[in-house]
């Protein structure tokens, strides 16, 4: 069993993380494509106006094949993991439901602006489309961003998690019908059956003609302040990796000799630079919420297996670099010490002990990960204050053409890995759970155990899509096929 | 808030995909013959055009219908996930294979060669492996094979396989996108100035086509009457709507084969957009009285069922003015996407 959920897992990384990257390619070339279509009124300066139509046409393009690994990776999300439809069905409602209509706009739009590029005169109308089309593609990523975050933090819960975990906070209101919820988790852990085989009508509605409605409130994921931030902190990271590679894209294009794709070129690093500021900021805000909300999960980025200080995070956090913040000691000893209030014949205590034991045996991977990622996010936040320096003093990327062509790849590269390294902790960091403190990988998993053919359908889908999206990218822009 | 609420908000958007995927498909297939039957290849590209916008649409609106199952019909599709996991995987290898091959065979349209030949074919093959899967959903919901017991759930991914509803059904919608695609490609070949032989043979696939659809739907039918009685009895049963929809299904059925009889012989030349309405009308009018004859079961299980309220998500407390609002704005963003399309293929590609 162990096998098959560590598999699972494995898989839909990979898809995530495939599937990410037209994702990045859209969300940042919307929002880049808007900044030079504005530049072309303010700089009365049509080239930034053919930029914006050529970066359009790259996001279209990664929308259409972002569409297809979307559809494979949510396939591969119910097939694989059924029980998930339950999380679907309950606190993922209402975002997934409206990130539909923020997909629609896109989409809508898109088909829009291809018709209407070289007949709607009027700039302000391509902004408008444009604005449009680059507000769909952000609250469509935010949207499923508050799924996830509610994953982390499981918002509307209010004390349920704390019953059975004494260490873990409160999750705001309580929406949610805590009989039912502690009533599945009571099956799930003496039947040892995944919650899918539970969820097929008469013995869900029975229970919910017994105990009422799971969840009260349908906007609960909306209300989370863990959320919102997550999703600031996840949208500015998109934007900065995707914009990063069109940067690269024009940093070749200039290498070639299209002088005239320098200015916009500086001034996209420039606005990825200030971007960066805001993701410091953002990236603090992150770090409160991870602390207030997931207090094993900053443990383990911290390395802090016995309570301790973390000088730079005590400091900026609670202006004490000497603070001391709880550690996997602390959380166990308070475990032990806790008599239950839970009504049960199961020992939560029992449970929670061994579920702490567990998340303990993800610090090491999630410590190196983290510290990794920060030390190659001040990096990438050195280069690009290179970048606001050059943005002022132009003529260096002319003296220093191939420095400057490096620093550009160096910060592609640093900031995509920052990104998928902060993807990486922020899921590891909830394990062992997939809804943090509430259910575990093996009580979501599907009832036909994972096997070669669906593996090879999911990741093979995928690396096709991906390559044809690559292979497209190339024929239609970089050799500017007459066809599109 | 009503059962029938909610399946409206399934239907309605399922009806629209269902629309714009026989467009997309049943062009697929046309494009391709008109390349390589008739080495037509500016044809071929407007037909491709057509089949890219559709796609476009029936794309969009099938990530709703999937949000739309698995946040509304939740335990419907939780058994689905997992005692039709094979065909869904079937279905997800056609859209594997299916969406990257349209983006290939329309690249390498005019430039000729096998590897246009190879994307035409995994586009086609792709495209029909799509319904291949998903019509096993339809048919598990017409006949439950396979299904051991949904409390716990239990089931025989094996045995799901072996629907005797299915053969039919796929013939039957074999039938009815190759129906459709050959019908809407007849106005195009048309307003393209190209007819003789090429259009006489687009009216002859038409025709072929149009008669698959009708045995399907016999063969469907008479397999309905064996193995889930609630349904063929609701569909012959004037006080039931769909006995009326059937009955539409057939007329329009009969008006297409007269239209194609009527041109073939040279009598007159129908109008236009009759070929775009009727089979449409035709295919539409069969997929509501297959569908609407099952309420208020969800699941028929011979001359019962299952009621569709065991398959809808209770575990949300959710108000109607909350779903309504936003499905509404839904509704008008894939007008917006339809309109969008149009104009993509009406004003760009053929008036120009």
């Amino acid at each position: 069993m162990n096998n098959i959920i560590e598999n699972a897992l494995g898989l839909s990384a990979i898809g995530i993380y495939l599937h990410a990257i037209s994702i990045a390619l859209v969300i940042a070339g919307s929002s880049i494509a808007l900044l030079f279509e504005v530049l072309s009124i303010l700089r009365k300066d049509d080239s930034y106006h053919e930029l914006a139509y050529i970066i359009m046409k790259f996001s279209i393009i990664a929308f259409a094949f972002g569409a297809v690994s979307g559809t494979i990776v949510e396939f591969g999300l119910v097939q694989v993991w059924s029980g998930f439809l339950m999380i679907i069905g309950t606190y993922g409602l209402f975002p997934f439901y409206i990130e539909l209509l923020a997909f629609m706009i896109e989409a809508g739009l898109i088909a829009l602006l291809i018709y209407g590029w070289n007949r709607f005169k009027n700039r302000l109308v391509h902004i408008a489309l444009i604005s449009a089309i680059a507000f769909g593609s952000n609250l469509s990523g935010a949207l499923i961003m508050l799924v996830n975050s509610w994953m982390n933090v499981p918002w509307g819960t209010g004390e349920l998690v704390k019953l059975i975990y004494p260490w873990a906070p409160t999750y705001g209101p309580d929406y949610t019908n805590e009989a039912l919820l502690l009533k599945i988790k009571e099956i799930l852990i003496s039947e040892g059956r995944p919650l899918t085989e539970i969820l097929s009508g008469e013995v869900f509605n029975r229970l919910v003609s017994e105990y009422g409605p799971l969840l009260e409130y349908p906007w609960a994921a909306f209300e989370s302040v863990y959320a919102w931030v997550s999703v600031g902190h996840q949208l500015v990271a998109t934007i900065i990796t995707g914009g990063s590679w069109y940067a690269l894209l024009m940093t070749v294009r200039y290498l070639r000799g299209e002088k005239k794709i320098l200015q916009p070129l500086q001034d996209l690093l420039l606005f990825l630079a200030v971007l960066m500021i805001v993701q410091g900021v953002f990236g603090h805000d992150m770090g409160v919420q991870v602390i207030k909300y997931q207090p094993t999960k900053f443990a383990m980025m911290a390395g802090l297996k016995e309570s301790g200080p973390d000088p730079i995070v005590g400091l900026t956090t609670f202006g004490d670099p000497n603070y001391v913040f709880p550690g996997f000691d602390y959380f166990i000893e308070v475990t032990k010490n806790s008599s239950s209030h839970l009504n049960s014949s199961i020992d939560f205590r029992e449970i929670a002990l061994r579920d702490l034991y567990k998340a303990l045996e993800y610090l090491p991977l999630v410590f190196s990960l983290y510290s990794l990622k920060i030390t190659l996010a001040v990096l990438a936040g050195l280069v690009s204050l290179i970048f606001m320096y050059t943005w002022l003093r132009p003529s260096l990327w002319i003296e220093r053409k191939r420095l400057m062509s490096y620093l550009v790849i160096f910060f592609s590269l640093a900031v995509t890995t920052v990104s998928s390294l902060g993807w990486a902790v922020r899921e590891l960091g909830r394990k062992p759970w997939t809804v943090y403190g509430l259910f575990y990988p093996e009580e979501l998993i599907s009832l036909v155990e994972l096997n070669p053919v669906t593996i090879a359908v999911i990741i093979g889908g995928l690396i096709l899509s991906l390559s044809i999206m690559v292979i497209t990218i190339y024929l239609v822009l970089w050799r500017r096929s007459r066809w599109v | 808030m009503g059962i029938e609420f909610f399946i409206w908000i399934t239907a309605i958007p399922l009806l629209i995909h269902l629309i714009f995927v026989h467009i997309n498909l049943g062009t697929s297939v046309s494009s391709f013959i008109a390349k390589y039957v008739f080495g037509d290849v500016s044809l071929a590209r407007k037909l491709a055009t057509v089949m890219v916008s559709g796609e476009f649409v029936s794309g969009t609106l099938g990530t709703v219908l999937t949000v739309i199952l698995a946040g509304i019909w939740t335990p419907l599709m939780n058994v689905a996930a997992n005692i039709l996991y094979i065909p869904l995987l079937i279905a997800l290898i056609g859209i594997v294979l299916r969406l990257p091959s349209i983006g290939g065979y329309w690249y390498t349209l005019d430039r000729g060669g096998s590897l246009n030949f190879l994307f035409g074919i995994s586009m086609i093959l792709g495209g029909f492996l799509i319904p291949f899967g998903f019509r096993y959903i339809f048919a598990f919901i017409n006949y439950p094979m396979g299904l051991k017991t949904l409390n716990p759930l239990e089931g025989d991914i094996f045995e799901a396989l072996m629907n005797p509803l299915f053969p039919p059904l796929y013939v039957l919608t074999l039938g009815s996108v190759l129906m459709v695609g050959f019908a809407v490609s007849i106005p195009i070949i048309k307003r393209s100035g190209y007819w003789g032989a090429l259009g006489r043979s687009f009216l002859l696939y038409a025709l072929l086509a149009t008669l698959l659809f009708l045995i399907g739907n016999i063969w469907f039918i008479d397999l309905l009457s064996k193995f889930s009685g609630f349904l063929f009895s609701n569909m012959l049963s004037p006080t039931n709507p769909s006995f009326y929809t059937f009955l539409i299904m057939w007329i329009s059925m009969v008006m297409l084969l007269g239209m194609i009889v009527i041109e073939l012989k040279g009598i007159l030349r129908v109008n236009n957009l009759f070929y775009f309405i009727v089979p449409i009308i035709a295919m539409l009018s069969m997929e509501f009285s297959y569908g609407y004859s099952r309420f208020p079961y969800f699941v028929v299980t011979g001359n019962s069922g299952i009621d569709a309220a065991t398959f809808l998500n209770v575990s949300i407390a959710v108000g109607f003015s909350e779903v309504g609002g936003v499905f509404l704005a839904l509704m008008s963003m894939v007008v917006v996407s339809i309109v969008g399309v149009y104009y993509l293929i009406v004003r760009k590609y053929f008036e120009e």
